[in-house]
């Protein structure tokens, strides 16, 4: 059997030719020889040459395939674990590039998925069995372009929906427990239908759930409470079922304990039975709940969907008027809960583009790394030469840095994401007590968010570890094993790192200017530039819950809760202003130091000689007595007396008072008593306020806390409140004493008014400090982020010096040989980098102007050309920092050395 | 022992049988020759590369001889892959002893 007896046949050209290009390299040549010796040994046995062409052909597909399987299994089985260690051992080789590009894709990475996994919280199933078959149901307002909340009326026609196998609703409010006890103190409480506890599959820790017979009329008054609510409230008492809590001024008997992870529909803590009848109601009318269902066995959501669109329109076509503009929804129960738009993610343009903005970010920030990645490359271009010579092919050695690369991405995001799940715990500790977030949020990663975040750190390890590479892996192995002897791999930097890291240095510029005039705002506050001592002061939401629709027979019903309302808010500013530890008392319709500007003015007669800074200023409410009560002098004019809120309810009253601040800012500190304004269109912020209407200042009183954020730009306006104007209201109460222990106090006091209101009251200070922390956290986020990028630049800065020198080192020797000076051998290496630096400041300075200018509102943007100034000069300082050592090393480069290399 | 697939062992029997002349056209026609199967080159090279990366067989790349002369990518069994293919063949014999005719037997009567 030797080879030569079967070589006679001749297979088609173009099949070699297919061979050829499905196998590349050396393998091509012995495959070949063998399928020809076959194809030959075919024909020479008699078989038909079209036969034998389509074994050939067969067999040509069949041996690419197993060249292919089989490199790719070495690469998998061999290479990876080889090229995995070498990028790891790279990572300790290489600090400065493993810091930098572990801290930019670290962030990075987190950070471009935030918006994501908010998202993903937020909308996420409700933590009961299955779920994802709880959906939502209700009408959307294709008039107003808004979800409407259903009615009772709803709740009952929809029961009919054969595509759910029950229906429940819920209708979630703020009640007092046991207040006449304890003090008002409000709980989360919820009327939910006793079909809801089916529907979400909820069993209780002690006694029963709600049924139907608890809805009955005349049905005993029960309800459940939540286990944190058992822990706090009763000490987790054994024999809780059967005492008897009141509600307002009504006792309800406990019928049972609903376990700690039962917190729907809102973060409640007390489920009372659902008692409202659509037959005691107009059609539409009624108290709002949120309705619910659980899909039937083997029906999709979109099988709901199109029953609840038919169910609507035979409705529409029955009572159009109430009907025509509502459309059916079946949505999922996050989105029912929070009352946001049904459309998923992907179909929110505004959404869509500022995630496609994050992700074009962190393009950039791959891009810093691909410099850095770049310059380790063409530092190694020597070895990649001799690999390639020594048999690698081209697309070992690219799998090879990008298997490095991704050791680095991998270990940057694995880091960013155990920072990221720290932060989460910590933030959502941090917001427990406010119930900031939906009660089944949980912030922590979840598996998606983790799987994407090491897709994305994939594809960050294509673009920083492959791109970089594609040019100096392209050379032709001969040529570059003749610049090998000179120390030259031929890589070069392009224009686009250039742009790179130009563009890089005026971001940081504009950024760092931006982020230290922000953090030099924001801790210049200490407290006392508020004009008062917060840690004097309490402060109290007072809430009367809205008159029941069930309850309203006419008008005078109204208007006798509007007198309720009155007399409960001056009965409680009466019994707090009488007590022995209470300095100073006031009400309005905001807290001193807890508000920020929100609307501009034009003035009608602007002072001659000065121009108003168009700031935005604070508009604010209060009661008459509001200065008198916290003993604040007027300075100019008289204070608020009962005639300024004469008048129906609810019309605009003309008088106001300003602060010594809006005085200097808008007439230039000249006499502003007698002058009227008005507010500039679409800029009128608190009610009772017409955009059309003058107003007339009557009285300056000194700044008081307008505006924490920046006690600079504290320019206010107050305006007149009669009480029962508002609903809720709030109270300020100056304290002589421990201000905690009067917090108690005060929920007691405001309990005796009235048991029903609900009262929310915290330490002044404390909310202050938590305000004051969250604008200081943006502006440090902003300018740690400013930083990164900067380092990212002057790294960059660094890699390319870097990589000049390396290249150079033999022109530089001969320059030197031949007598050139420092000057001229400076001006040889950094002219390119001098260049980068000079255009990246000069923009950076434009940039920043624009980006100051624009944020006088927020921050106190000081002088910005001595801002500008100085943030240039240190960026430029860093700059030059960053090129100074490679510049030396250059210096350093004898001509001997240098020649001798060559 | 290392498993042995029955056609592993059949690629493996016929590089023992080619000696020199072992290379992907001519196992194949070896096989095809002994066996009557039909078989694909492209299951004879991903057999012998998985042969190769357990280290049963070596290869070695010979550049064309002469005018005429064509590329070859030669095997050899190695001493593990020789010592496996004992194995197997011993197992397979230990297995088999005296049921031959059985086998005989039973295939003809159906």
């Amino acid at each position: 059997m030797t080879p030569d007896r079967r070589e006679g046949g001749c297979p088609p050209r173009l099949l070699r030719l297919l061979v050829r290009l499905l196998i590349r390299g050396r393998d091509a040549s012995y495959i070949l020889s063998d399928l020809d010796a076959s194809f030959a040994r075919d024909i020479e046995r008699g078989q038909k040459r079209g036969r034998a062409v389509r074994r050939y052909a067969w067999n040509a597909l069949a041996s690419a395939w197993a060249v292919w399987t089989t490199a790719l299994r070495r690469i998998v089985t061999h290479g990876i674990g080889l090229d995995t260690r070498l990028g790891l051992r790279l990572l300790v080789k290489q600090p400065l590039i493993t810091t930098v590009a572990v801290l930019a894709l670290g962030l990075g990475i987190p950070a471009s998925l935030f918006l994501l996994h908010g998202m993903d919280v937020l909308y996420s199933d409700l933590p009961v069995p299955d779920g994802d078959r709880v959906v939502g149901i209700r009408h959307y307002d294709v008039e107003l372009q808004n979800p409407s909340l259903s009615s009772v009326h709803d709740l009952e026609r929809w029961s009919d929906l054969t595509s759910l196998e029950s229906i429940g609703a819920v209708r979630p409010y703020s009640v007092n427990l046991n207040a006449e006890e304890s003090g008002a103190s409000p709980a989360r409480a919820a009327e939910i239908t006793a079909s809801s506890f089916d529907i979400l599959r909820a069993r209780p820790l002690l006694g029963r759930l709600l049924d139907p017979s608890d809805e009955r009329d005349g049905a005993p008054d029960v309800l459940l409470v939540g286990e944190e609510l058992w822990g706090a409230r009763f000490a987790r008492d054994p024999d809780i079922v059967g005492q008897s809590v009141r509600i307002g001024r009504t006792p309800f008997t406990v019928v049972g304990v609903m376990p700690a992870d039962f917190r729907f529909p809102s973060s409640t803590d007390v489920w009372l039975p659902f008692r409202a009848r659509a037959v005691d109601l107009p059609v539409g009318a009624g108290p709002r709940a949120f309705v619910f269902g659980r899909l039937a066995d083997g029906v999709s959501i979109e099988d709901a969907k199109v029953e609840l669109t038919g169910l609507t329109e035979r409705r529409a076509s029955d009572d159009s008027d109430q009907f025509e503009r509502l459309v059916g929804e079946v949505v999922g129960m996050a989105t029912l809960l929070l009352n946001e738009e049904a459309e998923p993610f992907w179909s929110r343009p505004e959404l869509v583009i500022v995630q496609a903005l994050i992700f074009g970010l962190l393009l950039v920030v791959c891009g810093n790394v691909g410099t850095l990645i770049l310059a380790r490359t063409a530092a190694r271009s020597n070895e990649i030469t001799i690999r390639t010579a020594l048999g690698a092919s081209r697309a070992r050695i690219l799998t090879q840095l990008f298997i490095e690369a991704l050791v680095l991405a991998v270990v940057a995001t694995g880091l960013g994401l155990l920072l990221a799940n720290t932060f989460a715990s910590w933030l959502m500790r941090l917001l427990a007590p406010y119930d900031f977030l939906p009660y089944w949020a949980d912030l922590t990663l979840t598996p998606r968010v983790v799987g994407i975040a090491l897709g994305l750190a994939a594809l960050s390890a294509a673009v920083a570890g492959i791109l970089p590479a594609l040019s100096p892996t392209r050379r032709a192995i001969q040529a570059n094993l003749q610049r090998t002897g000179v120390r030259s791999g031929g890589t070069r930097f392009g224009i686009g790192s250039s742009v790179l890291i130009v563009s890089q240095i005026v971001l940081s510029v504009g950024v760092l200017a931006l982020g230290a005039t922000g953090v030099r705002t924001a801790f210049a506050y200490q407290g006392d530039d508020l004009g008062f001592d917060p840690d004097r002061y309490v402060y109290a939401t007072l809430t009367v819950p809205e008159l029941d629709p069930m309850e309203v027979q006419d008008a005078s019903d109204s208007l006798a809760w509007q007198t309720h309302l009155e007399e409960i808010q001056r009965a409680l500013l009466t019994r707090l202003s009488e007590e022995q530890a209470v300095v100073g008392v006031a009400m309005g319709g905001h807290v001193p130091g807890l508000s920020s500007p929100n609307g501009d003015v034009i003035l009608e007669t602007p002072p001659a000689g000065f121009a108003p800074v168009e700031w935005d200023v604070a508009t604010l409410r209060v009661d008459v007595s509001f200065f008198a009560g916290l003993g604040r002098p007027i300075l100019a004019g008289r204070d608020f007396n009962a005639g300024d809120v004469e008048g129906p309810t609810g019309t605009p009253h003309a008088a106001v008072i300003v602060n010594e601040s809006f005085v200097r800012h808008h007439f230039g500190g000249r006499n502003a008593v007698g002058q009227r304004f008005r507010y500039e269109t679409g800029r009128t912020a608190s009610g009772a306020r017409d955009e059309e209407e003058w107003y007339e200042i009557v009285g300056v009183v000194g700044s008081f806390g307008t505006n924490p954020e920046n006690s600079a730009r504290d320019a206010a306006i107050y305006h007149p409140l009669a009480p029962g104007e508002i609903n809720p209201v709030r109270f300020t109460v100056e304290v002589a004493g421990d201000p905690e222990a009067f917090v108690t106090r005060l929920r007691q006091i405001a309990a005796s008014v009235d048991p029903v209101a609900t009262v929310s009251a915290g330490l002044l200070a404390a909310t202050i400090r938590t305000q004051s922390l969250m604008f200081r956290s943006t502006f440090l986020l902003l300018l740690a982020l400013a930083g990164a990028t900067f380092l990212l630049a002057a790294t960059g800065l660094y890699a390319l010096m870097s990589f000049t020198i390396s290249q150079r080192t033999r022109e530089i020797g001969i320059r030197s040989a031949l007598g050139a000076s420092t000057a001229d051998i400076v001006s040889t290496v950094a002219r390119r980098a001098a260049l980068q630096v000079g255009v990246g400041l000069a923009l950076g300075v434009a940039w920043g102007w624009v980006l100051l200018d624009n944020s006088r509102n927020d921050v106190e943007v000081g002088n910005i050309p001595l801002t500008l100034a100085l943030t240039a000069a240190i960026a430029g300082s860093a700059c030059v920092a960053a090129c100074a050592h490679p510049t030396l090393r250059g210096l350093r480069i004898q001509p001997t050395e240098a020649l001798r290399e060559s | 022992m290392a498993y042995l697939g029955a056609f592993e062992q059949l690629i493996l029997f016929s590089v023992l049988q080619l000696k020199d002349e072992a290379y992907g056209a001519s196992i194949r026609e070896d096989i095809e020759d002994r066996t009557g199967r039909t078989v694909s080159i492209g299951a004879i090279y991903t057999t012998l590369g998985r042969l190769e990366d357990r280290g049963l067989v070596r290869s070695a790349t010979e550049e064309p001889q002469g005018r005429t002369g064509r590329p070859r990518k030669y095997y050899a069994l190695s001493p593990e892959g020789a010592r496996d293919l004992r194995e197997a063949y011993t197992s397979i014999q230990a297995m088999a002893g005296g049921l031959v005719s059985e086998l005989d037997r039973l295939a003809e009567n159906g």
